[in-house]
């Protein structure tokens, strides 16, 4: 068992795990990563390589859903499996690269990368989505450090 | 995973003639640097040093080739790098 708390404030967790729950709800809906071979295209295994990623996309959500759906994570701890970690730790990120394709997308991509983002600057409804974009970074790091 | 199964079979004859192909990694502004460095120890068996030397080619540089051989080995970990979320584009070796 991994159990640990989350460095912030339990009040910004309790706001931020509907917007996240929100987020890894629509998350199935992203644009899938690009078959990786640039010259060439072999349909039958780009099928393939898509609907076996869809799977385990779709498997290591399941992981964080157990996660949400723990009533302690919103009081900021994390309590999961050995087994859920990495499942966790991926879905996780699926979830970061949607918030800031589809929340996030007038910040730049240098600000994002150095965390120097203005609040006053951004939108209520992006900080909020920014302070979710950060949890998930927090609970990330923290389940780094457990597994190194 | 299905995958593994499928290139298997489409590419053993053609491992012998083939050129090498190279696994990039390229940048993108979300992912943590101990993420990226994880992910490289996990699905390369990097120590840390060269997992960092990678990640910090992909943050300074845009991209980095984190590994090169046959055609059959570099899908397995392009397919695993995907799966961690790192952006993943397979090149000939020429």
């Amino acid at each position: 068992m991994i159990e640990f708390r989350l460095k912030i404030d339990s009040g910004i967790t309790r706001v931020v795990v509907p917007l996240i729950t929100q987020c890894y709800s629509a998350c199935r809906k992203r644009r899938m990563p690009a078959f990786p071979y640039l010259e060439e295209m072999d349909d039958d295994l780009a099928d393939a390589w898509h609907n076996s990623l869809v799977d385990d996309f779709a498997n290591d959500r399941q992981a964080l859903a157990r996660l949400l759906n723990n009533p302690r994570f919103a009081h900021g701890y994390v309590e999961l499996s050995e087994a859920d970690a990495e499942l966790v730790m991926r879905a996780i990120t699926e979830v970061r690269l949607y918030i800031r394709e589809r929340h996030l997308p007038s910040i730049l991509d240098a600000d994002l990368e150095s965390g120097e983002i203005s609040f006053s600057k951004i939108s209520r409804e992006e900080q909020s989505f920014y302070l979710a974009y950060l949890v998930l970074a927090e609970v990330q790091e923290g389940l780094i450090y457990q597994l190194l | 995973m299905i995958l593994e199964t499928i290139t298997s079979e489409t590419t053993q004859d053609e491992t012998a003639l083939d050129p090498d192909w190279r696994v990039v990694v390229l940048n993108d502004p979300v992912n943590l640097m101990n993420y990226v460095v994880m992910v490289f120890r996990k699905v390369f068996g990097f120590d840390e040093n060269r997992a960092i030397k990678h990640m910090r080619e992909v943050h300074e540089k845009g991209r980095s080739v984190v590994w090169s051989g046959t055609r059959e080995r570099a899908e397995v970990f392009a397919y695993q790098l995907q799966h961690w979320h790192l952006q993943t584009i397979l090149e000939r070796d020429d």
